[in-house]
């Protein structure tokens, strides 16, 4: 589904490079739920915006689906974020003078959907969420946890193949956290990749595989060994 | 609070500051220069006519009957109104004009001194019976007044010497005598057309008057001339009275006036009324230039206000961090007041420097009057000032916000 | 996809409707300023006969002061109005296809109806040939007859108010009117016209109403009448009598003539200096041969129709567009980048840099499309007041030309405006925003 090989990525300010990614390699399966982990500041954002098209990379290849992504025009690289991606971010990012039926109907908007069909996928993706109820309700009126099953609507509604979720229930109390999770496996066991960054180990281990991040690198850890803790890198550092 | 991280942080946003110091500068180019009309106009107009125009009646009467194809007829009627008009109450003197000063109307020939071989210059000139200056309220600064023997004797129309050549004696104003006879000696000289066919000996030089174009540059030049005025197409007389006396007259003159002869039209204005048609264009062009100027700091108000807004919304929480860190309200209204006041100082310097250069490119277009510096000084301080008001509002709106918005989630 | 940005920028819009209410409002003052005044001095310099543009002529001939110019600050132009004698003899040839020579005057009418009182008529004497070479358009009757003109009969034309005046509006063709001592007969009543400026005799005031009767001008000659507009002369003259004048040098007639082809020109202008040649003879045309046939618009340039201040007021005019303008951009800029998180959502979500660019784009152009609008109606607003405060009538109709100008002009400031804004907010880089604060 997704392979990046030596992908480097560099934020350039005027007094301090920081080396996001470096060389980081990554293979992910079709189909398969993968975690991401590692403290804070190691680039799993960077890692998710890159893999989401959402942001450029320096060096290094990326295929997408079998697709070579690295040199794509914005145009095109739109139609795959449209098309074959569904984020889902920490902070919900709800369109806040949008209510529930509009936010979720934006991407298929943007895909230039006939209104039945949009109308449909977004039932449809309501329904697996549970909000179907609530579909003339603004993002102020909802709570956290259902507007993050919105935002997943959102994400799900254009049938995506990969689903890239950042801290999804970073903002959440621990049983929201737990429904979401569910919701994501729902999602995951119809054949929809997911790739997550949490922090929370709990969570982590309920997907397939994990991977750790530390210093822009994937680093192996053996199932059995403790997972850093986020910050405590004189405890990682094994290189 | 301090000054320096204000100045910075304008400069995070450098289009958008960019953006309105340039709008602030081109706003006050343009309103200087519609300013510089505005006083141009405002000191052609307020300028001292020479003449009690309040208190002066114009009566103007076209005749319709062609008896006053006859000019001893004609000259009979003239006779009358003026003992009719003298005498009525409250009236100082009557004339009779051939042309009205201040009306945008009149005459005028080319004269130059006598024995000069200079070109002639431009003289507006008014054919006047007797009592001229004292009907106009203007003052004679050196000489004397016309008197009858200065008219052509009765039953003729011209005076003329052996050689056929036209002599007069004549009044001119002080503006016309220092332009032929610039030592000050023009009393007792005379003036010449072109061919010296007319020759007209100046006996009383008038201090200052306005002729019928009062915003030329020769607005105040005047020649009388003692020679009746009336022709068959009409006959126009000035009428001064006491002061306040001029609405009493005007409301029986005409009734009186067509008892004498009743077959002629007549129209009765007030000399300051004839001046103010005069200048109803200019007068017009002062109202639009003001127009302009309101409307430009309105739209320029507008941009600071938005610019102000922004500023005030994108730091909603940084000012609640702020609060709860120990700002005052205080503080936080200087903290945008401030902002406002460098980057409208900051658009004024830029536009004064534009203000001259529009100023130059439009008197190269269209002749406009010189931008002084007075006015430029005034016209940053009023602007300063429009842009603290158009601040005001939003940042009083970030002097209200509350230290707990500092805590909250979008 | 077009509909959908299309809602998208109105609902932006909506969002925040007194900021966009300001926008608005800072469009529609530069639209309606400037194109108050764009039509103003539109309206003033339009051609006046746009079908006669290169046809008719006004004709200037030097016949001035072997000395001086008429104007020292013109030397080269010839004065601007005609002798009497030459324009006579300048109009009697066959040369143009049309032509005619004529002044201003006040007469007096008489009404017949006793209760009204006699009353000062503005009068032109012209040939009949004035309303063919202007386009003079009848309600009844016509021109008088070639005859007339020759012989100075005593008829007339009367404009359309003042056949409502004394006739009634009725057909009064006919029927006779008494104007100073002689009675008249109505050959013809035109149709309401007034051509703006009024182009054929622009001396005293260029924006007044035609005038009220139209008599055959050499019947000046019997009636001795006096022109009402300007004169100049520089030679005097004894005037014993009416005849001298028009013997004399002075200045006060307009001479005009229609010339269809180049070989019409070519002979008019030949015409012209063999006539001052012949004239040059007899002691008069000293000056060096200058002739004009001038161009109706060469010759409202020479008359300033359009005043100096107008075109002060034009440029300021565009310039306060421009101010508008800077405003606009400065606020759109805020308020698009205010919204950089949403646009990271939109562009995360499959929204191309070019699709957020439309519908920002979008956006500008309803706003410019509003502002436009209400614009429009603040320069109809804005021409009545410059109509009120100069007494002129600019005659303009709020029609298709002016709205599509108007609203043009909108389009492309908002364009102008709204590329810059809507670049800077589709270059946003989409990650930065997502993030949690
Ligand atoms: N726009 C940027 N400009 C400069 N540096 C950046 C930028 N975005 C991220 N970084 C840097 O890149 C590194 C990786 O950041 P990233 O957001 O990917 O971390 P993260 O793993 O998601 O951390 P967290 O768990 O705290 O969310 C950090 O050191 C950060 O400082
Ligand atoms: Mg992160």
């Amino acid at each position: 589904m997704l392979e990046m090989k030596n992908i480097s990525k560099v934020y350039r300010t005027e007094h301090v490079e920081t080396h996001a990614l470096s060389e980081l390699t990554v293979t992910v399966e079709a189909g398969s739920f993968v975690a991401v982990m590692g403290p804070s500041g190691c680039g799993k954002t960077t890692f998710l915006n890159t893999a989401g098209l959402l942001d450029t990379f320096d060096t290094g290849t990326y295929h997408l689906d079998g697709q070579d992504v690295s040199k794509l025009k914005d145009r095109e690289m739109s139609r795959i974020r449209n098309e074959k991606i569904g984020f889902i971010f920490q902070t919900f990012n709800l369109i806040p003078d949008l209510n529930v039926f509009d936010n979720v109907d934006v991407p298929l908007r943007y895909r230039g959907m006939p209104a039945g069909a949009r109308r449909q996928a977004i039932q449809e993706s309501l329904d697996i969420v549970g909000l179907s109820s609530r579909l003339k309700h603004l993002p102020s009126q909802l709570s956290g946890g259902q507007q993050q099953r919105v935002a997943i609507a959102r994400a799900l509604a254009g049938t995506p193949r990969l689903i890239l979720a950042d801290e999804p229930t970073g903002n959440l109390d621990s049983a929201m956290a737990n429904d979401i999770m569910d919701l994501l496996e729902k999602i995951n066991e119809t054949g929809t990749t997911v790739i997550m960054v949490t922090h929370d180990p709990e969570l982590a281990n309920r997907a397939h595989r994990q991977i750790h991040l530390l210093d822009g690198r994937q680093i192996d850890l053996e199932m059995d060994e403790p997972v850093p803790l986020a910050g405590d890198r004189a405890a990682t550092v094994g290189e | 609070m301090e000054f320096g991280p204000i100045v910075r942080s304008l400069f995070h946003n450098k289009t958008r500051f960019w953006l309105v110091t340039l709008e602030i500068a081109l706003t006050l180019a343009l309103v200087i220069n519609c300013a510089v009309y505005i006083l141009d106009m405002g000191s052609k107009m307020n300028r001292d006519t020479g003449m009690d125009i309040e208190n002066i009646l114009v009566v103007h009467t076209e005749p319709v009957s062609p008896d006053f194809k006859d000019e001893t007829f004609l000259s009979q009627v003239r006779d009358e109104d003026l003992r009719l008009l003298a005498a009525q109450p409250g009236v100082l003197s009557a004339t009779a004009f051939h042309q009205i000063p201040l009306s945008g109307s009149g005459s005028s020939a080319g004269r130059r001194a006598e024995g000069s071989d200079l070109n002639t210059i431009v003289i507006p000139y008014y054919l006047v019976t007797m009592n001229a200056l004292r009907t106009l309220g203007a003052e004679l600064e050196s000489g004397r007044d016309l008197m009858a023997s200065d008219y052509p004797p009765a039953g003729q129309d011209d005076i003329r010497d052996d050689d056929g050549v036209q002599r007069f004696n004549v009044l001119v104003t002080r503006s016309f005598a220092d332009k032929l006879f610039p030592d000050g000696d023009a009393l007792g000289k005379a003036v010449v057309n072109n061919d010296g066919t007319s020759v007209q000996t100046i006996v009383g030089i008038i201090k200052h008057m306005n002729n019928s174009w009062p915003t030329s540059d020769f607005g105040s030049d005047v020649m009388l001339f003692p020679l009746k005025p009336g022709t068959a197409e009409r006959m126009r007389y000035l009428v001064r009275t006491r002061p306040g006396g001029l609405d009493a007259l005007a409301a029986t003159l005409e009734e009186s006036m067509l008892t004498t002869n009743p077959d002629r039209i007549i129209t009765l204005t007030s000399l300051a009324e004839v001046r103010d048609d005069t200048f109803s264009e200019d007068v017009a062009l002062v109202k639009i230039f003001g127009g302009v100027i309101v409307l430009l700091f309105v739209v320029t108000s507008l941009g600071i206000f938005g610019l102000a807004s922004f500023s005030v919304t994108e730091r909603t929480r940084q000012i609640g961090t702020r609060r709860a860190l120990g700002a005052t309200r205080a503080a936080i209204l200087r903290y945008f007041l401030i902002e406002t006041w460098v980057i409208t100082g900051i658009g004024l310097t830029l536009g004064t420097g534009m203000a001259f250069g529009l100023n130059m490119a439009l008197a190269s277009i269209a002749d406009s009057p010189r931008l002084e510096l007075p006015l430029l000084l005034t016209g940053i301080v009023v602007f300063w000032l429009v842009g603290m008001l158009a601040a005001l509002l939003p940042a009083m709106r970030a002097m209200m916000v509350p230290p707990v918005l500092a805590t909250r989630t979008v | 996809m077009f509909s959908y940005l299309l809602l998208t920028a109105w609902r932006s819009l909506k969002r925040n409707p007194f900021l966009s209410l300001l926008v608005v409002v800072g469009i529609a003052l530069g639209i309606g300023v400037s194109t108050t005044f764009v039509t103003a001095v539109y309206r003033l310099s339009l051609h006046p006969v746009p079908e006669k543009e290169d046809r008719l002529f006004y004709v200037r001939m030097d016949s001035w002061n072997p000395e001086r110019p008429w104007r020292d600050s013109l030397p080269d132009d010839p004065p601007d109005q005609m002798t009497w004698r030459d324009a006579l003899e300048v109009t009697s040839g066959d040369i143009p296809t049309h032509q005619t020579f004529m002044y201003k005057a006040e007469l007096t009418v008489h009404p017949e109806d006793k209760d009204m009182r006699p009353f000062r008529a503005s009068t032109r004497l012209c040939t009949n040939d004035f309303f063919a070479l202007f386009e003079v358009p009848f309600q009844y009757g016509g021109p008088w007859s070639n005859a007339a003109d020759a012989a100075a009969e005593q008829v007339l034309v009367l404009d359309h108010a003042t056949n409502a005046k004394m006739f009634g509006g009725e057909d009064s063709v006919g029927r006779t009117l008494r104007i100073e001592d002689r009675e008249f007969m109505v050959a013809g009543v035109m149709a309401p016209w007034r051509p703006i400026p009024k182009y054929y005799d622009t001396h005293n005031n260029p924006f007044e109403d035609p005038e009220e009767i139209f008599l055959p001008i050499l019947l000046s000659e019997s009636m001795e009448i006096n022109g009402a507009g300007n004169d100049s002369n520089w030679k005097g003259y004894e005037r014993n009598e009416y005849a001298d004048t028009l013997a004399s040098e002075r200045i006060w007639i307009q001479t005009w003539v229609q010339l269809d082809t180049q070989r019409q020109k070519d002979d008019y202008a030949a015409f012209l200096d063999a006539y001052a040649l012949d004239q040059r003879k007899m002691g008069r045309f000293e000056r060096p041969l200058n002739n004009w046939t001038q161009e109706t618009a060469a010759w409202m340039r020479d008359q300033h129709i359009v005043p100096a201040e107008a075109k002060t007021l034009l440029i300021i005019s565009l310039l306060f567009l421009v101010v508008c303008s800077v405003n606009l951009i400065g606020i759109l800029l805020g308020k698009f980048l205010a919204r950089a998180p949403e646009i990271g959502v939109r562009r995360a979500l499959g929204a191309s840099r070019g699709t957020i660019f439309m519908q920002h784009l979008l956006e500008c152009e309803i706003i410019a499309a509003v502002g436009g609008l209400a614009g429009l109606g603040l320069s109809v607003l804005g021409l009545w007041t410059i109509e009120a405060l100069f007494v002129i009538d600019l005659n303009f109709k709020l029609d298709l030309n002016m709205v599509g100008a108007g609203m043009l002009l909108a389009l492309v400031a908002g364009l102008l405006a709204g590329t810059y804004p809507a670049y800077r907010v589709c270059r946003i880089p989409p990650a930065q925003y997502l993030k949690a604060q």
